[in-house]
């Protein structure tokens, strides 16, 4: 399956490669190349940090991310709309679950799969 | 009881056991062929 | 002389009343966006077929020819199925199969609004085309209006189609009258699961073999549904599978569309019968998502898992409008509530629910005759 990843308004292609039929992980596999990557100030890495402290806002179901209403490091509260996921063609606002201060936030035009992280707020 | 409305009540009762029935096959067949499918070697394209 | 005036001469109040109704029909697609792909061509076809001595209709007249050997053959609606067959997407379903019982419990109000028809004195035929407004798929309701009551054809698609845009405004008040608001904020967590391409590929055959085996007269219905599914999740007929979809899908409601508008003749559409069906077609559509919606809180009473209620409503075949409004609702209550998936899945059910409720109907009524 190919999949069309933009980062930092850079388009890439993305080849994914299913393992066995029985697929383990939940998440495909995305493998997102980013050659010579040119991080502008303010903007963040493209890699999902796994481990990054705070409250996760995890993807509620698979889809697009057509919008970021809120770049890293802006402080937001409960209810606050963060992204916009867009999903069976329909355009979901994806809001903040608590107050705190964005520490990684999923780039614009990313291929989402069910609990994948989309926000970390801290 | 008129025979149009018992016949009436009939189509419906059955109607709609009908249509219950059939997607409850349809549920198990969705599912019978999910688990063959997970059975089969994978198929790659 | 006499020729030149016969349009004028022969104008009467029906036809002024006609021309009215067409206009709004029209007005409604274009200002309002009700379904304009065929609120639209039904209108102007309407406005053909009642001006006086029309060219249009009659023996020789195109809207005749197209009525003969598309609407009385069923093949416009077959031909739609085709269609829409090739735009449905099974995999929300298969992910979810446990969907499929709202995708038969919506269909409650097909059967209700039959029961209510022969109560108000139809007989059993007219009635089960009536009640069949309540499959909430208009190519469904086209086609076993025709085979049982062609006289009400008219008033029962105009009313089909003109509720299926109205669903984001006949579910709201419904679901909210039969739900707590606690019910409504329920969660559904969504489980992520992959569906095997051949599983996509077999659903189709399995299913019209299955469906085929048991009530042979809704091969035609789901057969032409499932070959155009099948043409699209095969994945090497992109080129029809895009045909069926684009071309073929938007040919066949134009002249689907202006067909059944030139049936709304004054005459024939200017009774009380236009009122009534429009009426029941409504009762029909509440019926569905009460019936939907009580369903799934029976199961609730014996689920762990509880179904967010609202889920149960988009079990009517209207898709996407349905799902789409459910979820908008659950967003309203609980802005981090998600349950479009479920939705889906069950709006997706819903598409083959009224199809198999349609063949049953085709099937069980003649037995009561």
């Amino acid at each position: 399956m190919k999949y069309v990843v933009e980062i930092n308004q850079k388009k890439f292609e993305v080849e994914v490669e299913r393992g066995q039929a029985t697929i383990v992980e939940k998440t495909p596999a995305i493998a997102v190349e980013t050659p010579a990557p040119l991080p502008a100030a303010g903007q963040q890495p493209a890699s999902a940090p796994a481990h990054a402290q705070g409250q996760k806002l995890l993807a509620p179901m698979p889809g697009v991310i057509i919008k970021v209403k809120q770049p890293t490091g802006t402080r937001v509260s409960k209810g606050q709309p963060l992204l916009v996921l867009e999903a069976m063609k329909m355009e979901n606002e994806v809001v903040s679950s608590c107050e705190g201060v964005i520490t990684y936030i999923v780039a614009k035009g990313a291929q989402v799969a069910a609990g994948d992280i989309l926000a970390v707020i801290a | 009881m008129s025979p149009t409305i018992s016949a009436a009540l009939q189509v419906m009762g059955l109607g709609l056991a009908g249509v219950f029935t059939v997607l409850i096959l349809f549920y198990f067949l969705t599912r019978l062929l999910i688990v063959i499918a997970k059975k089969l070697p994978p198929m790659e394209k | 002389m006499n020729e030149l005036v016969a349009g004028i001469v022969n104008l009467q109040l029906g036809n002024f009343v006609m021309f009215g109704i067409a206009l709004i029909l029209i007005y409604l697609a274009i200002a309002k966006d009700y379904e304009p792909m065929l609120l639209l061509p039904i209108g102007f076809g309407a406005l053909l077929a009642n001006i006086p001595l029309s060219s249009a209709i009659g023996h020789e007249g195109f809207l005749t020819i197209l009525y003969n050997a598309g609407i009385r053959t069923e093949l416009f609606p077959v031909l739609i199925f085709v269609a829409v067959g090739a735009m449905i997407d099974f995999k929300p379903l298969m992910q979810n199969p446990f969907m499929l019982f709202f995708g038969a419990a919506a269909q409650f109000g097909i059967f209700a609004c039959l029961f209510v028809a022969v109560l108000m004195g139809y007989d059993l035929k007219e009635a089960a085309s009536i009640g069949i407004i309540g499959a909430a798929d208009g190519p469904t309701s086209i086609y076993v209006a025709n085979k049982f009551a062609e006289r009400l054809l008219a008033p029962i698609s105009v009313a089909a189609y003109s509720y299926m845009s109205l669903v984001p405004i006949i579910q709201p008040p419904v679901i909210r009258a039969l739900t707590s608001k606690r019910e409504r904020m329920i969660r559904m967590t969504y489980h992520q699961t992959d569906i095997p391409k051949i599983v996509e590929i077999a659903f189709p055959i399995v299913i019209t073999l299955v469906a085929g085996i048991l009530a042979p007269i809704s091969v035609a219905l789901v057969g032409s549904l499932m070959f155009g599914n099948l043409i699209r999740a095969c994945g090497v007929l992109e080129r029809l599978s895009n045909a069926a979809q684009n071309e073929l899908a938007n040919l066949v409601t134009l002249m689907l569309g202006i067909t059944i508008g030139s049936t709304m003749l004054a005459q024939d559409f200017l009774r009380a019968d236009t009122l009534i069906i429009m009426a029941m077609g409504l009762v029909a559509f509440i019926f569905d998502t009460a019936g939907g919606v009580l369903f799934a809180k029976l199961l609730n009473l014996f689920l762990k898992n509880k179904i967010n209620p609202m889920v149960g409503a988009a079990g009517i075949s209207a898709f996407p409008m349905s799902a789409r409004v459910i979820q908008r609702m659950a967003k309203e209550e609980d802005p981090e509530n998600f349950i479009l998936m479920q939705s889906t899945s069950a709006n997706v059910a819903g598409q083959l629910g009224s199809i198999v409720a349609g063949g049953l109907l085709l099937a069980l009524v003649p037995a009561f005759l």
